[in-house]
């Protein structure tokens, strides 16, 4: 053991000499003098207990990881929900198959039941009903036909309706869903999201949560606030009458994607758009034919139009009667001001405001609004699809206020 | 003389090594404090592109019918929608499973390719010629897309400044060894945090060849791909870069992949990613530095994207110069206090700084349990340097011979067809 220990000890004191450039000066005159080991007084267990100790600190690090590599607890793949698709309306169309699929397990009546949905819970079912003023309801509530909730209620669990439901002012209810029309009253906050398979008409004030969509028209009332919102088509307060869309603006389906000619020698970008290096400014009721593409902020306007898709680095400004037939893509906040259309997308890092009368998408097609810090709605604003918000979502104050 | 450039050289390398391991705190700091940019998929939009998705094949008999099955299974408008695997020289059943599958569904129109060149580059081009969708989308055939991921992908083309977008991927088989998890540790740092933190920051995040597209006409404006290119994905991103377009990054498009299971394998895929990706680099450096559409940031991210296969190369050089140094007693290179203080803090996190980038990137996944074999990374770390030095200088020979490499396909270790 120790003529197998000797001649490490003597390596490593070597290694020592050598990786100091003073201890190598320094030893060699030693070794000049007397022979290195009877220089040294080494105790014959040192240099293994060294040793072990830089072999301990050495594989210390990889303790964990070989842990891991034995015991695994993480050794799954990342978990990818391979049957996600984009749907606004997801969260009321998946809670309803959960229902109904539970309920339909149930013993038939109605009643309490204690029902398996991600979790076992008490789902109460009941036939048409209507919910007394100041009742505070803490189990899920499955109503056949039409629901009337009468004000300051609270609901603390989901509540689904296959018919109409009407919720009264300052009633609270975590989430909602309804197979027919659906009337939220002023003051109503809703805690994660709303569902209506008919219209949804939302009073003053009334806070919806994380998302508010419904298969027909979504009618918003004053100072509402949002998340999420996904209709038919959305309306502010002022808007009158059948939603004709934009008036005398052509359907915008084959402006909206960038066209090229493959045959064309491309050097760069600006072969296929309009770019402009810094600010754009379009004078009042001038044309400009798209696609385009501007490095710094863009200003349309009154009654100007732009035909094809828009790209700005900058921030976005429409003029009043100013029209966009094709979506508009910003880096900056986007301001649509009074009676402005848009007939694609507006795609906002920052910002959206829209202005009263303002026009966004158009009839029987889904378009997008997404402002990713905000997004505010004035009076008389109509859209067509989805909107959506990181940040805080509002209708201004109208006459109401 | 020749001590003086050998100093020089180490010092050098410190440099490159420092301003790397800024450039993955910069990354890592945005993700986790810094402020992050929408992609589209947001968007819901009736008017959808035309799109073509191309699967690539040659010998893939094993994964051809479940990916072929996944991508059927994705929403798209049917009447938009080809689904073009392209049978690529295989030897194999390949184009037996393809022709079998398209005669049940007519949007897969299969290319079945015997002659000219082998190779993706070769097999894109040609399907390019006969596709019908104006935008293009390119999975290889261990991919598994999920149902929304076309539409997701295809979606960012509204904007008209985007030439091609990347969606992330995540290895499938991580449970097989240590090296397989290892490599999902490498592609949570690289995607999650690296490629997101480009997007974020308007810098350049990279189009990888799969779960990605691009528009057709603008490929094909270009003069298609370069056949002579390994890294066909790369040359592209700066052909489009340099020309004014934009590469986005769709973060939640995730799609999982097969993994090389062996040392040997992953050796021999790394070192092709090294060759192709440093015949790019010399190719696109001049246009990079001309490009009249980008910023000084996006220039330098771009430079030190392009750069990135080389820094194995510079340290496995500069280590040895250092050794070559201290043999020759002259390692006191620069002395101050200052220098002391570089050098110990760059000890202290520099070194480190990869390992955070993929600790964060497991953080915002999370899943905090598989940071326990953060340290075998450097193992890894020790082959890269090893392989991706020989694919340099394989890159260089290529370079100056102006000859053509024959493409490698990856060794697919699914055991059979898990239809």
């Amino acid at each position: 053991m120790m003529r197998r220990i000797v001649p490490l000890s003597v390596l490593m004191a070597a290694a020592a000499v050598a990786a100091v450039p003073e201890v190598r000066a320094a030893a060699g005159e030693a070794v000049a003098a007397a022979p290195l080991l009877a220089t040294v007084h080494v105790r014959p267990w040192a240099p293994p207990l060294l040793l072990a100790v830089f072999a301990l600190l050495i594989f210390l690090p990889f303790l964990p990881g070989l842990v891991e590599v034995y015991r695994p607890r993480d050794r799954y793949p990342l978990p990818i929900n391979t049957a996600y698709a984009k749907d606004p309306r997801f969260l009321g169309l998946s809670a309803r198959k959960v229902f109904h699929a539970a309920v339909a397990n149930a013993p038939e009546g109605e009643g309490p039941h204690l029902l398996w949905l991600s979790h076992e819970e008490q789902v109460v079912v009941s036939g048409p009903r209507t919910v007394k003023e100041d009742t505070a309801i803490d189990h899920v509530f499955y109503v056949r036909g039409d629901l009337g909730i009468e004000r300051r209620c609270a609901f603390a669990k989901d509540v689904y309706a296959s018919g109409a439901v009407s919720v009264g002012e300052q009633a609270s209810l975590r989430t909602l869903a309804a197979d027919g029309d659906m009337d939220l009253g002023p003051h109503v906050a809703i805690g994660r999201w709303v569902d209506s398979e008919g219209d949804l008409t939302v009073g003053e004030r009334v806070d919806l949560g994380h998302s508010a969509s419904c298969a027909g028209r979504l009618r918003l009332g004053d100072a509402v606030t949002f998340t999420r919102l996904y209709g038919r088509e959305i309306t502010t307060p002022g808007v009158g009458g059948e939603g004709a869309g934009p008036v005398g603006l052509e359907a915008e389906g084959e402006r909206s994607m960038l066209k090229i000619d493959p045959d064309r020698e491309i050097k760069s970008i600006r072969d296929v758009l309009e770019y402009h290096r810094g600010n754009l400014e379009i004078g009042a009721g001038a044309r400009v034919d798209g696609p385009l593409l501007v490095r710094g902020d863009l200003i349309c306007g009154r009654g100007a139009g732009i035909t094809g898709p828009v790209r700005v680095h900058g921030q976005v400004t429409l003029a009043e009667d100013a029209v966009v037939r094709g979506d508009v893509f910003a880096e900056g906040a986007v301001r649509i001001g009074r009676n402005a259309a848009v007939t694609g997308n507006v795609f906002s890092q920052d910002h959206v405001e829209i202005e009263s009368g303002a026009r966004l998408g158009r009839p029987g097609a889904d378009k997008t609004v997404i402002g990713k810090r905000s997004i505010t709605l004035a009076e008389g604003v109509r859209l067509h699809g989805y909107v959506l918000t990181d940040g805080r979502g509002k209708v201004l104050c109208g006459k109401s206020c | 003389m020749v001590v003086l450039i050998l100093k020089i050289y180490v010092v050098l390398v410190v440099l490159i090594m420092a301003f790397y391991a800024a450039r993955h705190y910069r990354f890592t700091t945005n993700r986790l404090a810094g402020r992050q940019r929408l992609y589209y998929q947001d968007l819901v939009d009736s008017d959808l592109p035309g799109l073509t998705v191309l699967v690539p094949m040659h010998n893939e008999e094993r994964v051809a019918k479940q990916c072929l099955a996944t991508l059927l299974r994705c929403e798209y408008p049917r009447d938009r929608l080809e689904i073009v695997p392209i049978n690529d020289h295989s030897e194999d059943r390949t184009g037996e499973i393809i022709d079998a599958i398209a005669a049940e569904n007519p949007e897969i129109r299969p290319l079945h390719r015997d002659k000219g060149h082998r190779g993706k580059p070769a097999a894109l081009n040609e399907a390019l010629q006969t596709a019908s969708g104006e935008i293009v989308l390119v999975f290889d055939a261990d991919y598994l897309p999920s149902r929304g991921a076309l539409r997701d992908l295809a979606i960012s083309f509204k904007d008209p400044e985007v030439g091609a977008v990347m969606g992330r991927v995540i290895p499938i088989n991580t449970r097989s060894n240590l090296l397989t998890r290892l490599l999902d540790l490498e592609r949570s740092g690289g995607y999650q945090v690296d490629q997101q933190a480009r997007h974020n920051l308007r810098l350049m995040p990279q189009y990888g060849g799969t779960v990605g597209g691009f528009r057709r006409d603008l490929v094909l404006a270009f003069g298609g791909f370069d056949p002579r290119a390994l890294a066909e994905d790369t040359d592209l991103s700066y052909r489009l870069y340099t020309r004014g377009w934009k590469v986005v990054y769709a973060n939640r498009v995730e799609c999982y992949e097969e993994v090389p299971e062996t040392w040997e394998v992953r050796s021999r895929q790394i070192r092709r990613w090294s060759r192709g990706h440093n015949f790019t680099m010399f190719k696109q450096c001049g246009p990079l530095l001309r490009s009249k559409f980008l910023s000084p940031a996006q220039k330098l991210d771009a430079m030190l994207l392009l750069l990135i296969y080389t820094v194995p190369v510079f340290l496995f050089t500069g280590i040895i110069d250092s050794v070559i140094l201290f043999f020759l007693g002259e390692m006191q290179i620069v002395e101050s206090l200052l220098v002391f203080l570089f050098v110990a803090a760059y000890n202290s996190f520099g070194n480190f700084a990869p390992f955070y980038q993929i600790g964060t990137a497991s953080l915002l996944d999370g899943v905090t349990h598989r940071i326990r074999l953060l340290p075998f990374l450097m193992f890894y770390f020790l082959l890269n340097i090893w392989t991706i030095t020989g694919g340099f200088f394989q890159a260089i020979g290529d370079r100056l011979r102006n000859r053509r490499v024959e493409w490698e396909k990856t060794t697919r270790f699914r055991k059979a067809d898990a239809t």
